[in-house]
């Protein structure tokens, strides 16, 4: 018993990081229908000012940490609801993820830009000496924090529970209209969730940056380790949230003990987190995870694009794309090659998010595994094509893998389990030999008549149009329609004998297929990948991209494509680069909250519209001029 | 009193009404009638403020409320029970109830649903979206009741209930014109609606059509005429005889 | 029997028992009612009849087989259509795909080729769907808006889109949860009509949830009572009119 004591309390104090940050996330998520990605940005954010003051200012500590915490933080808090997310409707998982996702990157730019990438090392807040517990040395810091953790946990209950703010605040996020309704100001509600997260995402980062240091990523990505405790509360639950945090930092801090004996897994203590995540989201019964907010709202605006084939759109695009080399200096060619890839790539994405509205935030592991899979087959002999074709075919199963048990959740949480899965992936799979062989390098051949960039353009540009091809039917098919359908409904769906889980899983294979290919065909590209090539971060980068450029179109993946590839070609000057990710996040944040994106704006209003306005139009006028009788008359 | 004044309104690209005028004067009971969307829920929405008003006034005692949003012209005594979805399914019966007070004596007004709706203080801990149909029809009821508004609008009120809690239903409607309420009614048992009027409004096609009393109904014909609507008529077959 | 049959069905929900040894049957070629108070069950009964609730007692027979663990979905195949009392409607298509989407239903089995379209004969079946949609969208009146979302209808308009969906896909027992709710007068009218001559053109069993006396009254042959997730009576239309304890438990004023 003695030896598990120190773990314990390491376990417990971790535990209480996580409580707090897994808190602020089931509070952000309950008011405003928000599942916060950015909650560790604002509190990053908020710790340089924490520190700004204190350091450059020079206020006292107590008051630096009251102005960080009461005033900033709130501050930035309206700022969010007020002019980010002016045009914020809830419902669709994907647009809600994105705008978080956004301001995570505007955040984490801002502070980058301002104070530089380096770490600095924070003065501690709270008195670091020790005192003994059963031979276990304890510092009042750590039992200060836990103390926070706890009071603030209770009053956050007795908030929600005992308050009819907490109740109004929780009456917003299921019912705006009828919030309204009742004479309970909706807007000043929502600012207030907003004020009250940030305060509390602030109050965790002024918290932790003396223990990590004050850097723009790690405290930024702290939070994310304790997705899986606010999970185990259902997003909702405060409680269950809480004995989640202490569940996983003891389980964390177990598993390094017996860890440390077996090199191999060496990775499982900091995945902890993300097993968790994982496992509580793809194990419980089915119901337990339900959304909070009302898609009825969001429902009329949402774009679900057309369901005719874009045979024009297509045959431009392939025109356009065999000229493109004319044009080009060679220089510029390996560019415009990986630019027509993710075209497919995006494409692949769009078919889950735009037109089945389900988000996956692992679709740099499908496209890793696709480019590995393919050096594999290659050293093995196969010949190019069918290799290639294998290699989407392999990462099938992985993508029945995760949809399969993640199949009965819904938005956000399928989400969510991709992530951990993303992460899992990386951490626990990449590392090991099967995947990158042995010295972390996969080495992905060209086929062979294809060697020099130019020829290679041209044979990504055929596999690249055979997959949108493919996209595009499955779109008019019976398939497409089931899949839109089914976002609504998918009560009604089984009413009419359609089974909506396989649907669903085939879609997600085929989207995992597709992935894969265009994986490989990157690999081939740039001739090699290795663990660095795709972390998780870039299927969260790539899901930002698609849904800001417009997610249910094709014209969304190409211009997705174009933004991810081309501009940051294009614009390299310095000044631009350092504001590069502040101007992306926001961009990201206010396209996310259009009906479809970008190219929802670049499209002319479609004729029929025009037709019905002067239809009604002339109904009404046609009803005046025959004028129904005065009421005065009748009253 | 509530008068709608050349309204105008609709959504995105599609005008629903037609410069409807309309009254409703005080302590009195106007029903609204029209065929399925003829635009009557449209009409009620644009006064509580859940749709924007393109053109024309909307007046409370002679007070334009029309640029007010939704939960002010709440607080300034409008209280519309909405089609469909007049509560916070997500929420217990207890908290739904406490969101219609915003902050009143929770008490007391219990005590007084208990009177009205005794189902409903059996299941207040019941999450209210899990209830049946009727039992959440109930609870959107009470709100109209507890909350002292001088101007109550209902939209299909009686949709879903037992014939017993329909009787209930226009007994709780006849106790709001008892206190001296306005009521815009919108019902899908006409008949009965009838009754209680004192004046009736018929809608059709997004313009008012009729003006009257329930007596010039009677015959039957007029009632025909419009609510015998529906989407398969075309324009030009209605623009022949008018009141 | 052909058509439904639910024999002893108990439901319970964490400490509420909302169904309690309710029996009932459905056969075919008769309108069957199902009517009680707010809350005695009805919308569960067609929950368990339908596969979206397993009830945990009691059996549950279509066409005499019994389907009690089997999936909505397999029900479906084995003809079960329904309405639901809160509408269910595909929002973001239109009139005319929340049909078609029916009644191709219908004519593509669900393997994974026939959803991608890729059947023999998908050419002939496509004529057919078309036909059939137009026509559904004909016989329940949505002509003018078959081409509009069927999110933003008004709700009665919704109720008959989602009528029209249930027989598209050409159920033989058709469940239908308070279908006339929302609907204006002549539109009550005529939805009696459309079941009226669905039900002599066809051998359907109906089972119909309805608080609308008039249209209960006038189209079942036989009609079960329930309150508190009891059976109270059952028996025909007038037995109905004439039972005191229906009066007094459900029908109130409406039939004097
Ligand atoms: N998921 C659920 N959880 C808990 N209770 C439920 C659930 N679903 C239904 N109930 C309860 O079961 C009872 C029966 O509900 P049901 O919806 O079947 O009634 P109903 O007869 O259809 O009534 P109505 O005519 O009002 O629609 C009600 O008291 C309801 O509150
Ligand atoms: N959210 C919406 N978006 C677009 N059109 C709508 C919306 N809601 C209603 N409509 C249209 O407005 C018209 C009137 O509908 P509504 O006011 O609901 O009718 P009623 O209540 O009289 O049955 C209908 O043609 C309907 O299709
Ligand atoms: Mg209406
Ligand atoms: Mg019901």
């Amino acid at each position: 018993m003695k030896s598990f004591l120190p773990f314990l309390i390491i376990g417990v104090s971790t535990g209480a990081v996580y409580a707090l940050a897994a808190m602020g996330l089931v509070v952000t998520y309950t008011t405003s229908g928000i599942f916060n990605f950015a909650h560790g940005a604002v509190g990053m954010f908020a710790a340089y000012i924490f520190y700004t003051l204190r350091v450059d200012v020079g206020i006292p500590t107590g008051l630096a940490a009251a102005v960080a915490i009461l005033l900033v933080a709130p501050a930035i808090g309206v700022l969010i609801d007020r002019v980010l997310l002016q045009r914020f409707v809830g419902g669709s998982a994907s647009s809600s993820i994105v705008v978080s996702l956004g301001l995570l990157v505007a955040l984490q730019g801002t502070a980058v830009a301002i104070y530089g990438g380096e770490t600095r090392s924070v003065a501690p807040l709270f008195p670091t000496s020790t005192f003994e517990v059963g031979g276990v040395r304890v510092g009042y810091d750590q039992v200060i924090v836990v103390a926070i953790a706890l009071a603030a946990a209770l009053g956050l209950s007795l908030f929600f529970r005992r308050t009819q703010l907490g109740l109004k605040t929780q009456a917003v996020v299921g019912d705006r209209a009828l919030t309204g309704l009742v004479g309970v100001d909706a807007r000043a509600v929502t600012t207030f969730s907003w004020m009250l997260g940030s305060a509390f995402a602030a109050l965790s980062g002024v918290l932790f940056a003396p223990f990590v240091g004050l850097d723009s990523i790690l405290l930024t990505l702290l939070v994310v380790q304790a997705f899986g405790a606010a999970v185990i509360g259902g997003l909702r639950n405060l409680t269950l949230a809480n004995a989640g945090a202490y569940g996983v930092g003891i389980a964390a801090a177990l598993s390094t003990k017996w860890v440390a004996t077996v090199p191999s897994l060496r990775g499982l203590p900091s995945s902890i987190p993300f097993l968790v995540l994982f496992l509580v989201l793809v194990a419980s019964p089915k119901g337990r995870f339900t959304e909070v907010g009302d898609s009825a709202g969001s429902a009329a605006r949402r774009s679900v694009g057309t369901n005719r084939f874009p045979w024009r759109a297509l045959a431009v695009l392939t025109a356009a794309a065999l000229v493109v080399p004319s044009l080009l200096s060679p220089a510029k060619l390996l560019t415009a090659s990986a630019t027509v890839v993710f075209v497919l790539m995006f494409a692949s994405l769009g078919l889950l998010v735009g037109l089945s509205r389900q988000v996956s935030l692992c679709h740099a592991v499908f496209a890793v595994f696709g480019a590995t899979t393919l050096s594999h087959l290659q050293s093995a002999g196969v010949p190019y094509v069918l290799a290639l074709v294998l290699a989407g075919l392999a990462v099938v199963p992985v993508g029945a893998l995760i949809a399969i048990p993640a199949i009965r959740l819904s938005g956000l949480f399928l989400a969510l389990a991709t992530f951990g899965f993303g992460v899992l992936a990386e951490s626990l799979l990449f590392n090991s030999a099967a995947v990158f062989g042995s010295d972390g390098v996969a080495f992905v051949a060209r086929p062979s008549p294809f060697q020099n960039d130019r020829a290679f353009y041209y044979f990504a540009v055929a596999v690249v149009i055979v997959g949108l091809i493919v996209i595009e039917a499955v779109r008019v098919t019976r398939l497409g329609r089931i899949l839109r359908a089914m976002a609504d409904s998918p009560v009604a769906l089984q009413s009419i004998r359609v089974n909506p889980i396989a649907s669903r899983v085939m879609v997600f294979c085929l989207s995992a297929f597709l992935a894969a290919v265009s994986g490989g065909l990157l690999g081939s590209l740039i001739r090699s990948m290795n663990l660095a090539s795709f972390g998780f971060f870039q299927s969260l980068i790539w899901l930002t991209v698609l849904v800001a450029a417009g997610a249910s179109s094709l014209g969304g993946a190409v211009l997705a494509a174009v933004l991810l590839v081309t501009g940051p070609a294009v614009f390299t000057s310095p000044s631009f680069t350092e504001w590069q990710p502040v101007a992306f996040g926001l961009g990201a944040m206010v396209l996310a909250q259009a009906p479809n994106g970008l190219v929802g704006y670049l499209k002319p209003p479609p004729l029929a519209d025009f037709a019905a306005r002067s239809r009604w139009r002339l109904a009404a006028s046609r009803h005046r001029a025959r004028l129904a009788p005065r009421l005065e008359e009748a009253l | 009193m509530l008068e709608v004044r050349n309204l105008h309104a609709g959504y995105q690209n599609l005008e629903v009404l037609h410069r409807v005028d309309l009254k409703v004067p005080s302590g009195r009971t106007v029903a609204l009638l029209g065929a399925n969307g003829a635009g009557k829920t449209t009409l009620l929405n644009v006064i509580a403020g859940l749709v924007p008003a393109a053109a024309g006034d909307i007046l409370v005692d002679g007070r334009s409320v029309v640029s007010e949003p939704a939960h002010l012209r709440a607080r300034g005594g409008i209280c519309l029970v909405p089609e469909g979805r007049g509560i916070f399914r997500h929420l217990t019966v207890r908290k739904n109830i406490a969101m219609f007070l915003s902050g009143r004596n929770l008490g007391a007004a219990l005590e007084r649903v208990g009177r009205w709706f005794p189902r409903l203080t059996e299941r207040l801990e019941q999450v209210a979206g899990t209830m049946s149909g009727g039992e959440q029809q109930m609870l959107a009821v009470c709100r109209a009741l507890l909350v002292d508004a001088p101007i109550v609008m209902a939209d299909e009120l009686s949709v879903g209930l037992a014939p017993v809690v329909v009787d209930e239903i226009f007994d709780a409607v006849e106790m709001l014109r008892a206190e001296g309420r306005s009521l815009l009614i919108v019902e899908q048992y006409a008949d009965r609606v009838l009754r209680v009027a004192d004046y009736v409004y018929i809608l059709h096609k997004g313009a008012i059509e009729f003006v009257g009393e329930p007596a010039q109904l009677a015959d039957g014909s007029l009632f025909h005429r419009y609510l015998g609507g529906s989407a398969d008529v075309p324009q030009s077959e209605t623009a022949g005889g008018r009141r | 029997m052909n058509g439904l049959e639910a024999r002893d069905i108990q439901m319970r929900f964490a400490g509420l028992v909302a169904l309690d040894g309710v029996t009932l049957e459905a056969p075919r070629g008769r309108v069957t009612g199902l009517i009680g108070p707010n809350g005695a069950g009805k919308t569960t009964m067609f929950n368990v009849c339908g596969g979206f609730l397993r009830p945990t007692q009691g059996r549950v027979f279509i066409d005499s087989d019994d389907v009690t663990t089997s999936s909505p979905t397999d029900r479906a195949r084995r003809g079960v259509g329904r309405t639901f009392q809160r509408l269910e409607l595909f929002r973001s298509l239109t009139v005319r795909e929340n049909i078609a989407l029916a009644a191709e239903g219908q004519l593509i089995s669900d393997g994974p080729l026939a959803q991608l379209g890729i059947t023999r004969n998908s050419r002939a079946a496509r004529v057919a769907n078309r036909e059939i949609t137009e026509k559904l969208i004909d016989d329940v009146g949505l002509t003018g808006l078959a081409d509009r979302r069927a999110g933003e209808l008004s709700t009665g308009h919704g109720r008959l889109v989602e009528l029209a969906r249930t027989l598209a896909n050409r159920p033989t027992v058709v469940l239908l949860d308070e279908p006339s709710s929302g609907l204006d007068p002549v539109e009550s009218a005529r939805f009696g009509a459309i079941l009226r001559r669905l039900m002599d053109e066809n051998d359907l069993a109906l089972l119909l949830v309805e608080h609308d006396m008039n249209l209960v009254l006038s189209l079942c042959q036989w009609i079960y009572v329930i309150d508190f997730g009891r059976p109270i009576f059952e028996g025909t239309p007038d037995d109905i009119r004439r039972s005191p304890e229906v009066q007094a438990a459900y029908l109130g004023k409406a039939v004097a």
